[in-house]
């Protein structure tokens, strides 16, 4: 035999005799420990070294496991965006629209300020391979509390987020309805316990529909969220979330999401789908883009549920925002 | 043990699932532990060495894509601890507070004694590898315990395929002449009786 080979048989060998010590592994075992009661104890499943997959779009589950055919990515290591294409989603109109009935008739039984997690067999059936592949998921809801003194938001805005960079949505012909805390289409859903119990409630003791109050101490990726309308009544929302250097947004759609260059070779993501579950048109589009100059880099998005809002109109509201950073700062 | 064996465990494992990441430890833990004692030659070093191993597991996870093999991709992470673990000024220090423990002990005198009839009995062969410089041991550990190829080891190893294919020639040729060397030692030896 080669020197290489008897190599790899003396490995085999030496192999088969090894395993752990119960001292080593009683050891990593009770540092694992100490790390998930730590990261427990911070409660927010999307913490800064943790794992920091998270959503941002119209779909607020986790990816991964699932056949992704492509994704378009912008951003750098600092913060990126991807928007991921996916087939898995089982979308039909009638049953989105028996899910959104679901959701707002939690959404009357909660008080202002409060937000739930959903589950039903309507739900289950828009993402099969959910189950089957024994993850967990359930839908958001939530009923924020609206400012509605345009002026009184757009300070606090400037407050909360210093670098902030706001379109000129008044040349578009929108005007300003309320602003909220949180994404436009409600907020991702990181709590996988409450998830489990209500998709067991629903699986196994074939509850019609289950959900549960959530309360959450701390948001990871704080984001606010304007919305506009113009005389047509189209609407509008414009979405700045604060995100951490070293995260990754990932948005799951079913549309196929284009890269584009705004001024001075900015990257944004434009999106255009026809199967949303939270859009009572079923479409949106979006626009998306990324100020990562800054410690904390920023995300912005542009998106409507409106069937006459175009691409075009979408990239000249960005480019009021991008402009007036450029004034401020010339991109990376 | 296979990826497919990992994956239901491992989609659960990246959405936060404490039970799924101890499951994928209890079943990684056995491979993982061997291969950091093919590249430490210490079993007390690997165990140590092991539970960085799946803590920085449990940090990279937003680094990692499914579409990459899970064991591979953990595989780097234990190579790039083990070569930490040899840099790192705390090795020692755990190495004197070991040493420390166990001085004068009668424990510590058994366990000397354990270790030296461990490398006694381990092969000849792989006792020669030890030898070998550890840039050049991580690769021949690669190639000849993992079976991987040699892409895999430069993508492992984040090193051109160029600089791989010369620490493996370099590594077998000085095998050879070590195997060589205690050939004619052992010739000698039988003459001179």
């Amino acid at each position: 035999m080669r020197i290489e080979e008897n190599i790899t048989v003396a490995y085999r060998e030496e192999a088969a005799k090894i395993s752990v010590p119960a001292l080593a592994d009683r050891r990593t075992k009770a540092r694992i420990e100490r790390l998930l009661k730590a990261k427990q104890r911070r409660s927010a499943a999307l913490s800064r070294r943790a794992v920091k997959w998270a959503l941002a779009g119209s779909l607020a589950l986790l990816v991964m496991g699932f056949t992704v055919q492509y994704f378009v990515r912008i951003g750098d290591d600092r913060f990126s965006l991807e928007m991921s294409f996916t087939d898995q989603i089982r979308f039909d109109e009638n049953t989105a629209s028996i899910v959104r009935e679901q959701l707002q008739t939690v959404k009357n039984q909660l008080a202002v300020g409060e937000k739930a997690l959903v589950y039903s067999r309507e739900i289950e059936s828009l993402f099969p391979d959910y189950r089957s592949k024994d993850l967990y998921y359930a839908e958001y809801v939530s009923n924020p509390y609206l400012f509605t003194d345009n002026g009184q938001w757009k300070e606090r805005l400037a407050d909360l987020v210093p670098q902030l960079a706001l379109p000129d949505m008044e040349e578009g012909g929108f005007v300003f309805v309320s602003g909220k805390d949180e994404l436009a289409l409600g907020g991702i859903v990181t709590e996988m316990d409450v998830a489990k119990r209500l998709q067991a409630e629903v699986t196994e003791k074939g509850t019609a529909l289950a959900w549960e109050k959530i309360t959450r101490n701390e948001t990871s990726f704080p984001a606010y969220t304007s919305s506009y309308k113009d005389a047509g009544g189209n609407e509008l929302s414009f979405t700045v979330q604060l995100t951490a250097e070293g995260s990754k947004f990932v948005g799951l759609t079913q549309a196929q999401p284009e890269k584009l260059k705004l001024s001075n070779g900015r990257e944004a993501l434009y999106s255009y789908n026809d199967k949303v579950l939270y859009s009572d048109t079923n479409r949106y589009v979006s626009l998306s883009w990324i100020d990562a100059q800054t410690d904390t880099p920023v995300l912005y998005m542009l998106g409507s549920s409106s069937p006459s809002i175009t691409k075009e109109q979408l990239i000249d509201i960005a480019e009021s925002a991008v402009i007036q950073v450029m004034k401020e700062k010339p991109a990376a | 043990m296979q990826d497919c064996e990992l994956q239901p465990w491992l989609e659960r494992m990246i959405q936060g699932d404490g039970d799924a990441f101890r499951r994928i430890y209890d079943l990684t833990k056995d491979d993982i532990y061997r291969l950091l004692v093919f590249l430490l030659n210490d079993k007390e070093d690997a165990g140590d060495v092991m539970s960085e191993v799946y803590l920085s597991l449990h940090r990279s996870l937003s680094g990692y894509r499914t579409e990459q093999p899970f064991r591979k991709w953990l595989n780097g992470i234990a190579v790039r601890q083990a070569s930490n673990w040899k840099r790192k000024l705390w090795r020692r220090m755990r190495l004197f507070e070991r040493v420390s423990a166990a001085a004068d002990s009668p424990q510590g005198r058994q366990l000397a004694e354990e270790r030296a009839l461990a490398r006694e009995s381990s092969l000849e062969l792989l006792a020669l590898v030890d030898r070998l410089p550890y840039k050049l041991k991580e690769v021949v550990v690669l190639r000849h315990y993992r079976e991987y190829s040699l892409e895999e080891i430069a993508e492992t190893l984040n090193i051109p395929i160029g600089t791989v294919k010369s620490r493996h020639h370099s590594a077998i040729g000085k095998l050879r002449q070590w195997i060589g060397q205690d050939m004619f030692l052992e010739e000698a030896a039988v003459h001179a009786d």
